[in-house]
């Protein structure tokens, strides 16, 4: 559908004003949201209501301006939209209609109602179940790095995809400083964990106390928040998942219980096991020296950091969002959540051998 | 006087000997608990485990440890001073490799002898026996090719040039040396080899064929790694049958975390020894599953003495009659979305 000769900006601000709708409780399709998702989604009636009221953006001008401004014009924008994370399919609507007035999108199996009601609010873009990409269509795709390598061989030669696949959330914890494990928890309870900001690993720099205490905290605040947001439905895989790194981590390290999810404190140094989500955590001790950590880069989507180590992230992880702790699930609306070197488009057809 | 783990150790590798044997009067049940208990006490990170699942006061309730422990730590109840071999799962690098330590050999050997025997040598027999491998080494960090080489030294006798692979080739002259040895001294052949060795010797030999005398067998073995997907074994099998004149193929399930093999009875049926039990678990209540269905596979395995005596392995297994049929690995959790699982960390 191609919707007038508005600009970029004024395409994406309709769409981000269309979305204030549902996160409005007095809004009919806001009522609907919170009707349907809890069922669609798994989450909890509670988590939904935190997603809607404190996670789905109302980005600033200058933010829409960012967003438009990084990515190019293209003659048709194409999104297979993610299911993990609910909303997030407004920022990926809006960085094609960023691109193009003509935007093909299609919604998962899994989570069709926010894509459904995000276009009834807006009417911007057309919800198909199939793509069809043409040469010079750009093609957004979100999923499984599985999901993404069956999307490439059907594209035809010349268009582009913006490939976002797997990662996760990184904590950088300043051993010292209080209040580090409640903002990592509020980081940890949206989506339960699902998406690619969640973390999933806090790397504590002190001593082996310091972790401990970390992540005995942690533990605490898990449970406390389980109290005020409870755990969604977690699906027989996601459990069996949970199950089976729980006791790994448990022989591998120590494991503090959290109401419906655990702590675990690795033994080992240098390493990134991640924590299986479903509101879990793994725990490993640092020195100061982060240089170890570089090699997860590939694999980080966003670092959430002690204000001590921000400085220290920016070099570490030069591709991952980096945001204060307590605000990883929130960064600017300024273009893809995820902006790790591998989503960079690619042109098919354009690649070396 | 306090009793060293070391002493302990030695005591029940002792009775799992002798259990092996049949020279016991012991139950599986009490020595499967004697050795749980004795790893609770040694091993800070089975203890763990312990707690977190509360009572273990029968066999079933044994907290199994996962595989994913072997390559996150070390799973054993003795210091590394004293490890006899450090045997290493597959894997690309040194971080995604699971390793299996030992304190000793002579249990895992006596096991595997034991299991070996019954199910590749007739009654009387002594087969030459090679392999389609290299020598990694005694006892190298495989413990496949430690078994192939007690295989070797216990079945055959001779100290033969029975490893097949070298250079990553297959060394046919060798191969056919030992062909012609069974031919000449009327022994059956035993050719103990890897799925994916055996796949690469068929498309070395195309039409041609290596008949061996009869009664020769060929142990099949890694099925489940990955390399022979194109394969189906009924045809893997038929062939290599073809290839060697009509010798019969068995096969054999073993991993790296076990210290017993399980043997194929009838096609893609695998039945365990006295001193190995595999339970078909819920991955959710790691409980057993009912009758028919498919679970993980919770292998019990007695002759695990300095490890885990449980072990929970990613492979689904159903049971079929006193053995279980494989089904393959569990896909695990899947990467949903843009979340990652622990397998894109740990390969």
């Amino acid at each position: 559908m191609t919707r007038g000769r508005a600009s970029p900006e004024a395409r994406v601000r309709s769409l981000v004003s269309a979305a204030q709708r549902l996160k409005d409780p007095t809004d009919p399709l806001g009522q609907t949201a919170r009707a349907e998702l809890p069922e669609s989604t798994g989450l909890s009636p509670e988590n939904v209501e935190l997603a809607l009221s404190q996670i789905l953006e109302a980005p600033s001008d200058a933010e829409i301006a960012a967003l438009a401004q990084s990515v190019a014009p293209a003659p048709r924008a194409l999104v297979q939209l993610p299911a993990n994370v609910f909303t997030a399919p407004l920022r990926a609507v809006a960085l094609a209609l960023a691109q193009s007035a003509t935007v093909l999108v299609r919604g998962s199996r899994r989570e069709p109602v926010f894509p459904r009601l995000l276009h009834e609010a807006s009417g911007q873009f057309d919800l198909i179940d199939e793509l069809a990409p043409l040469p010079a269509d750009h093609l957004w795709a979100y999923g499984s790095d599985e999901t993404l390598a069956q999307v490439l061989p059907g594209l035809p030669r010349g268009a582009v995809l913006h490939a976002h696949g797997a990662g996760f959330g990184l904590a950088l914890i300043d051993g010292r400083a209080p209040g580090a494990a409640a903002a990592v928890v509020r980081d940890i309870v949206p989506f339960d964990q699902r998406g690619c900001l969640s973390p999933r690993v806090a790397v504590v720099v002190g001593t082996r106390d310091d972790a401990r205490a970390f992540a005995e905290s942690a533990a605490s605040e898990l449970l406390a928040a389980a109290a005020a947001i409870p755990l969604g439905r977690l699906d027989d895989a996601e459990l069996a998942e949970i199950v089976r790194v729980r006791d790994s981590m448990s022989y591998a390290g120590e494991l503090f219980r959290a109401g419906p999810g655990w702590v675990a404190l690795d033994d080992a140094e240098q390493r990134l096991v991640p924590a299986p989500g479903g509101r879990t955590l793994v725990v490993v001790r640092s020195d100061p020296e982060l240089y170890w950590s570089a090699a997860y880069a590939h694999s980080i989507t966003c670092v959430g950091a002690s204000e001590r180590f921000a400085r220290a992230a920016e070099g570490l992880f030069p591709g991952a969002r980096r945001c204060a702790l307590g605000a990883m699930q929130r960064p600017p609306f300024d273009g893809p959540a995820d902006r790790r070197p591998a989503t960079k488009p690619r042109v098919v057809g354009s690649d070396p051998g | 006087m306090p009793v060293s783990v070391v002493d302990e150790s030695d005591a029940l590798h002792a009775r799992v000997r002798a259990f092996a044997r049949g020279e016991r009067a012991e139950s599986f049940d009490a020595l499967a608990l004697d050795l749980a208990r004795f790893q609770a006490r040694w091993s800070p990170g089975f203890r763990r485990l312990c707690a977190l699942r509360g009572e273990c006061s029968s066999v079933e309730q044994i907290p199994a440890v996962p595989t994913d422990a072997f390559r996150l730590t070390r799973v054993a109840v003795h210091p590394p001073e004293l490890d006899a071999a450090r045997f290493a799962t597959s894997g690309t690098t040194g971080s995604d490799r699971g390793v299996h330590v030992m304190r000793r050999l002579d249990t895992y050997a006596a096991v595997a002898l034991a299991s070996g025997q019954r199910a590749l040598r007739a009654p009387g027999a002594k087969p030459v026996v090679v392999a389609l491998a290299r020598d990694a080494g005694d006892p190298g960090e495989s413990s496949l090719g430690y078994m192939m080489r007690q295989f070797m030294r216990a079945f055959d006798g001779a100290e033969r040039d029975g490893w097949l692979i070298a250079d990553d080739e297959i060394r046919m002259p060798a191969l056919e040396t030992a062909v012609g040895a069974a031919r000449s001294e009327g022994r059956p052949l035993l050719v103990l080899a890897p799925a994916f060795a055996l796949v690469a010797l068929l498309d070395r030999l195309g039409p041609a064929t290596l008949p061996a005398p009869a009664g020769s067998v060929v142990m099949q073995t890694g099925g489940f790694k990955g390399h022979t997907h194109q394969v189906e074994p009924a045809a893997l099998y038929a062939r290599v049958t073809h290839a060697f004149g009509g010798a019969r193929v068995v096969g054999e399930y073993g991993m790296t975390e076990l210290s017993s093999q399980l043997y194929e009875s009838e096609p893609g049926v695998y039945v365990p020894p006295p001193w190995l039990r595999v339970t078909p678990v819920d991955p959710v209540s790691l409980c057993e599953v009912p009758e028919g269905e498919a679970g993980l596979a919770r292998f019990v395995d007695l002759a695990n003495v300095d490890s885990a005596v449980a072990v929970l392995t990613q492979d689904r297994v159903r049971r079929r009659g006193a053995g279980i049929e494989l089904l393959g690995r569990s896909p695990g959790a899947p990467a949903r979305g843009c979340s990652l699982a622990i397998e894109a960390m740990l390969g």
